[in-house]
């Protein structure tokens, strides 16, 4: 703990406080007119003070983001793993997956509404469909990348194809699963966000509600809880990433 | 646990097997193998030498079934089970996710043998080559040397009647080199497996094998089929390897080898 606060803890600290010190400055002293950018401690004031309908919102988006963010997980290797059994299935289906990536989904959200109605269920398809490609591409690009000699020896000791995806394919994709599970677990807040803009429920609901009621304070307070929320389900895979890599993957090998 | 169970110290009978007029063509032309004929007796310990690229390793995953020849046919003295051959690659190729009692089990645990017997017998094999405290160690923390043990007692671990080897040892230095070299024979001797050694270097051809076969650059003919029993006796010191007999088997070995790399 004494070695992990200064190696890790303290150099994104450093920089943030520096910042926030040095807009509290710039707007203090006038250079930038508070209705455009609040002072950090007016912030914290309005986060205080709405601190009650703020985590209640946060409730709702931690959950339509969750559940987006799950479905993506499941659905996105199943499709993964389809996709690798290659040839014609990878030729036809995957120009489709290719789709989610591309998809404006601020454009698409009121689609969802319609198909979903007003509520959770239009959040967490809009948080899957920001969410997914993500993992689709990175576990397939693993499960791709397979070592042949190792395929080869599970070939050659008569290994079924079940016990070649769960003994060799899923744990040599692992590292790459993670990577896309950290890239996705940020847009599916994303996601949940902007779906919230339609539906208005949640952190993007309070958002759009501050936003017209000219509550710039508000706005920011809400936004530091939204970005707080995709940093936790950030560190969440990280510390699934350094339980599970930590003593044979490189990307987690040096930090334990 | 018992230092080694039943199941590995009993000898089994080596596979035999027969390579007839064998020919592999690559996709794009290139011909590994052509028409090539060999037969290795069940519990021979065959060395094979060859210019680079001539078709050795191919010829062992022929054998191994990983691949598939052109024309001809690989026969075995009788019909073979998964658990009847293993093949050791010139790296390790570990799981790096498991222990090294996990990778050495890995055969059994596909064949579906009970947890607890698979790594009992990993365990002994293990021992075997000198890893009995490296057990619950991952491959990143393995030397080389260390990581290709773990590969022989993978190999090891079901008794198998077919042993393929492709350039194992090559990575290593000379000293680790010879070490594993004197292990392998002692195993072989131990198991009366058959035994098929794909390598570079004359020396560990002439050391390990009682028989050694000298093929032509690509694609391979056999330049010489040399045995190497008259002269060299069946359980083998390291001393060996200085003695004037042992450079005479090596020089027959090198006067074919240049020769075939002219062919």
């Amino acid at each position: 703990m004494k070695r992990w606060l200064p190696k890790y803890a303290l150099p994104p600290i450093v920089p943030f406080v520096v910042i926030v010190l040095l807009l509290e400055f710039v707007v203090a002293m006038g250079w930038i007119p508070p209705f455009l950018l609040p002072r950090p401690s007016a912030v914290l004031i309005s986060l205080k003070v709405n601190a009650r309908e703020i985590a209640s919102a946060l409730g709702e988006t931690t959950l339509a983001a969750l559940s987006g963010f799950a479905l993506s997980t499941v659905v996105g290797i199943l499709a993964a793993i389809l996709l690798a059994t290659g040839g014609w299935v990878q030729r036809a289906f995957y120009p489709y997956a290719v789709f989610f990536q591309t998809v404006p989904i601020i454009a698409i959200a009121p689609l969802l509404v319609i198909w979903f109605g007003f509520d959770i269920r239009a959040v967490i398809a809009s948080a899957f469909v920001v969410s997914i490609f993500p993992v689709i591409a990175s576990t397939l690009s693993g499960l791709l990348s397979v070592d042949p000699a190792l395929t080869d020896l599970f070939h050659l000791y008569g290994a079924s194809r079940t016990a070649s995806l769960l003994k060799l394919r899923l744990p040599f994709a692992l590292p790459n699963i993670l990577t896309g599970l950290r890239v996705s677990s940020g847009l599916a807040v994303i996601g949940a966000i902007v779906g919230e803009f339609i539906t208005g429920g949640g952190l993007g609901g309070l958002i759009q509600v501050s936003r017209q009621q000219r509550a710039i304070e508000k706005v920011f307070a809400t936004l530091l809880v939204a970005s707080l929320l995709g940093i936790a389900l950030f560190a969440i895979i990280n510390i699934v990433s350094s339980l599970t890599l930590r003593h044979w993957h490189a990307s987690e090998k040096d930090r334990s | 646990m018992t230092p080694a169970s039943p199941a590995i110290s009993a000898p089994v009978r080596g596979l035999g097997v027969v390579v007839d007029t064998v020919e592999k063509t690559f996709v794009g032309g290139v011909q590994a193998v052509a028409a090539l004929s060999l037969e290795v007796p069940g519990g021979q310990f065959l060395s094979l030498l060859g210019p680079s690229g001539c078709g050795k390793s191919t010829l062992l995953r022929l054998i191994a079934g990983l691949d598939w020849p052109t024309r001809g046919a690989i026969c075995f003295s009788r019909s073979r089970t998964a658990q009847d051959v293993s093949f050791v690659f010139q790296d390790a190729h570990l799981l790096p996710w498991c222990n090294v009692l996990h990778n050495a089990a890995l055969p059994l645990e596909l064949a579906g043998v009970a947890k607890s017997e698979r790594l009992d017998r990993a365990e002994a094999q293990l021992r075997q080559v000198g890893l009995a405290d490296a057990l619950h160690r991952y491959p990143a923390q393995l030397s080389g040397g260390m990581r290709m043990r773990v590969s022989l007692a993978r190999a090891m671990v079901t008794s198998p009647s077919l042993l393929l080897l492709d350039e194992p040892f090559a990575a290593l230095d000379e000293i680790t080199r010879q070490h594993l070299d004197e292990r392998l024979r002692q195993l072989w001797i131990e198991r009366a497996m058959t035994v098929i050694f794909v390598t570079h270097s004359i020396n560990e051809a002439a050391y390990l094998a009682d028989r050694a076969i000298v093929f032509s650059a690509r694609p391979a003919r056999v330049m010489l089929d040399h045995d190497l029993t008259v002269r060299l006796p069946h359980v083998r010191e390291a001393s060996l390897r200085t003695t004037a007999l042992f450079a005479e088997q090596m020089r027959a070995l090198y006067v074919a080898l240049e020769g075939g790399q002219r062919a």
